[in-house]
């Protein structure tokens, strides 16, 4: 696993070399803590169910754009194959990348502390739920990451990297809503339901953040995020034919 | 494409659709464990209440719980997993039980016979709207519970929905612990009617009118009561209509002028054990349209004829205006004449005699106010406790919430108020004042060693009749519970509108009558947690620090890295 950490290293430190980074995560920040900010002293409420309600939709967009480049960036600039050909497994490889990743996601999210830290000072908030949704922020997080790594492996182009990761994340999302599984089933009966309950994650994710930890739901972040990873490694591994 | 890379692609997509299918049974699987969960809210919203599991426990005979709902295959989609929610629960409170708890599950869907039976007990099938082939229609669905304990009458829920599942837990337990006791418990309720205003009176009179009736302000109350199966017994505290023998519990409300006669039976039946709640209410607002926008406010101030009973046990409501920096806007009405035409219109009128109590400033020790977000404690007064007089009977004392950390004070008066009452500038700021309090232990007899008060004389067609006889209920000192609180707009009909006033008023009779189980259970789904008043500046202040402080510092960093970077490059 020493290969592995060699390789988030570098990738980690990547991040905060270019100024990239620090748009991604002040855009990400400002716009989500803006948005929460916007209604606040109008519900005064202490609570962050709005917060963590909007991340689902919003991750969508700013989780493939962070993971578009992991493999992506790579195959354009000719690294790829050198570090294919390194003395480490692909797999190791993919973790480094994605745990790297993951930090840099966890960073972004750490930004945004003053928020309970607020609420704390303003009331009394549910530490309880609060700590609920960050745990399914991340792990949310971890399964749209992993989705990303996938589709940026599958691709040479950024943007079609983008693009794809951000319509799988959305199938995620869409299936999990019930309007959508309802329609679905409308046209072929019961295949919207099983699809709610096979592959759907708000279901999952309002669990978490309601604060209710079941094993169910980790099963279904770390299950599919296991999935997506193991798939990319896989798929790493058939390049060489 | 070469065969391996052709055969490579055939075996990712059998392995992408195994793990998929992995995935997801392994979802299914650990889904499956109900006891396998973590509650991280911090009252355990989402896990049984100890109360609900001590009720249950000590059920004696079965109970059985019956849920009439359509099959999950003829549901539309969004309900098609409630089936499924229900029998989780219901399977947790059979185990809670030890199979006390004995349910079953029946489709009257296609079933004409049961449906007609159902009809009979009044459970009817009800609309849900679903969607088909892109087209909006309605459903006709089945979804109801009955709860049926030994011979008595059944319970029933007529809808069990996916929204009332957060309240499940309530409606459920409230109705096994009603079916398992002996009687519905009966309230006593002293709330005087609303006499019209002086003035208008005698302006019917002057036009050869009779005046309206008084008015009944308190209505809500029995039904909001009654709704929880208690019986509510209204009470005129005269000899003709006293407080019954068999009350578990007294309220009263708003007492006003009472005589000594009431005083005392009021005393009396405290001290020989009736739990009470006592909202007094010292002052009453009138707000005037002014001429050039705004409201002019007048004041106007009544005794109760408690204060020497309340005195007795070491309580005096406050004479004095409480104003209070924490204060609600009001909507209040103004007539306005425009052309000729007349329009009724209303304005937000903020006043610091509206105060707002919010979570901060409720006792959070306390199962009657702990679960209160915020309550509109209107026009209401302080609470002076007397900790000596207390101590000397015996009682002790809980403040279940107070006023704001700026709350001040001011000598009463009659009439119109000047505007600098309400500025708290010069003003001796009394953070943390009692406004309610619950005394607890034996209450003393006010009236010791006094002979018992006459019923007044009543007069009926210009002659005045003879006081009633005079029976007093015989002392038999018991042990109370008494909630004391300085407001009793709260609870009328426009104040149980208000904020979660009657959440306070429900956990209240609650904990007078049988104790505070149900409280715990019921105000879980009611928990709402709001911030406290915050002025313009330190608004400003949050949302810089909740919204700006991170992603500022973080730009900073960037570029004192990227500036560091560059000068070693160079170097």
């Amino acid at each position: 696993m020493s290969n592995a950490g060699v390789i988030f290293r570098r990738e980690f430190a990547a991040y905060f070399n270019s100024p990239i980074a620090y748009i991604f995560i002040i855009v990400f920040l400002v716009l989500n803590c803006g948005l929460f900010m916007t209604p606040f002293f109008l519900a005064q409420l202490a609570d962050m169910r709005d917060f963590f309600g909007n991340l689902p939709l919003f991750l969508i967009f700013f989780i493939p754009a962070v993971s578009m480049r992991l493999w992506a960036e790579d195959k354009r600039s000719g690294t790829f194959e050198l570090l294919m050909t390194l003395p480490m497994k692909s797999s190791e490889v993919m973790l480094g990348k994605y745990f790297a990743a993951m930090a840099f996601y966890v960073v972004a999210l750490l930004g945004t502390l003053p928020i309970p830290i607020m609420l704390a000072m303003l009331g009394n908030p549910d530490l309880g739920a609060v700590f609920g949704g960050y745990l399914g922020a991340l792990l949310l997080g971890g399964l749209y990451m992993a989705v990303g790594i996938f589709t940026s492996g599958l691709l040479r182009d950024q943007i079609s990297a983008f693009i794809l990761g951000m319509l799988a994340c959305f199938a995620l999302f869409l299936v999990g809503v019930p309007a959508v599984s309802a329609t679905i089933d409308g046209w072929i009966g019961g295949f919207g339901s099983f699809l709610q309950n096979a592959f759907g994650l708000m279901p999952h994710y309002q669990a978490l953040q309601r604060g209710v930890l079941e094993l169910g739901d980790l099963a279904y972040f770390l299950g599919l995020t296991a999935v997506f990873l193991v798939l990319n490694a896989v798929w790493l591994e058939g390049r060489k034919y | 494409m070469s065969t391996k890379r052709r055969n490579f692609r055939v075996t990712f997509a059998v392995t992408a659709l195994l793990l998929l299918a992995v995935s997801v049974l392994l979802t299914d699987v650990l889904g499956g464990f109900g006891g396998a969960r973590v509650d991280l809210t911090s009252e355990r919203l989402y896990t049984m209440a100890p109360a609900a599991k001590d009720i249950l426990k000590g059920l004696k005979a079965p109970v059985q719980v019956k849920l009439y709902i359509t099959g999950a295959a003829s549901m539309p989609t969004e309900l098609k997993t409630l089936e499924r929610d229900v029998t989780d629960k219901l399977r947790d409170y059979a185990q809670a039980s030890d199979g006390m708890i004995q349910y079953s599950i029946h489709d009257p869907q296609d079933d004409e016979d049961l449906q007609g039976k159902l009809a009979e007990r009044g459970i009817q099938p009800f609309q849900v709207q679903s969607i088909e082939k892109d087209e909006i229609g309605v459903k006709l669905i089945w979804s109801a519970m009955t709860v049926a304990y030994k011979d008595r009458p059944e319970e029933v829920l007529p809808q069990v929905l996916p929204q009332s599942l957060a309240t499940f837990e309530y409606d459920l337990i409230s109705r096994v612990y009603r079916l398992t006791r002996d009687r519905d418990p009966k309230v006593a309720l002293v709330a005087p009617l609303q006499e019209i205003d002086p003035q208008v009176a005698m302006q019917y009179l002057q036009r050869g009118m009779q005046p309206p009736e008084p008015t009944d302000v308190y209505t809500s109350i029995a039904q909001y009561l009654q709704q929880e199966h208690y019986q509510v017994e209204r009470v005129s505290l005269t000899a003709d209509s006293r407080i019954p023998a068999d009350a578990d519990a007294l309220l009263v409300l708003n007492p006003s002028g009472f005589d000594e006669r009431q005083a005392f039976e009021i005393n009396r039946a405290i001290s020989n054990g009736v739990n009470a709640l006592i909202a007094v209410q010292l002052h009453t607002y009138g707000y005037q349209p002014g001429m050039r926008g705004g409201f002019t406010i007048s004041g106007a101030s009544q005794t109760s004829g408690l204060e020497s009973v309340l005195g007795a046990f070491g309580v005096t409501v406050d004479t004095r205006h409480l104003l209070d920096a924490s204060h609600e806007t009001l909507a209040v009405p103004r007539t306005q004449n425009i052309g000729g035409m007349r329009f009724q219109t209303s304005e937000p009128v903020r006043l610091p005699v509206q105060v707002k109590v919010t979570e901060t400033q409720m006792n959070q020790d306390s199962p009657l106010s702990n679960r209160i977000a915020s309550l509109l404690y209107l026009w209401g007064s302080a609470l002076d406790l007397d900790a000596a007089t207390m101590s000397a009977n015996g009682l002790t004392s809980t403040v279940l919430f107070t006023g704001s950390e700026r709350a001040w004070r001011a000598p009463f008066t009659e009439g119109l108020l000047p505007g600098s009452l309400f500025a708290p500038e010069g003003k001796q700021i009394e953070p943390r004042l009692p406004l309610a309090v619950l005394l607890e232990g034996s209450f003393p007899d006010a009236f010791a060693g006094r002979p018992t008060p006459a019923w007044p004389a009543m007069a009926t067609d210009g002659a005045v009749a003879p006081p009633a006889a005079d029976a007093a209920t015989p002392l038999r000192a018991g042990k109370a519970r008494v909630a004391v609180v300085g407001c009793a707009k709260m609870f009328d009909d426009m104040g149980l509108q208000a904020g979660q006033n009657a959440l306070l008023l429900l956990n209240a009779v609650d904990a007078l009558t049988h104790g505070e189980d149900m409280i715990s259970i019921r105000s879980k789904a009611l928990t709402q947690r709001v911030i406290r008043p915050v002025d313009d500046g330190e608004k400003l202040f949050y949302r810089l620090f909740a919204a700006v402080l991170v992603p500022v510092a973080l730009a900073a960093f960037g570029l004192l890295r990227a500036a560091k970077r560059r000068k070693e490059a160079a170097r």
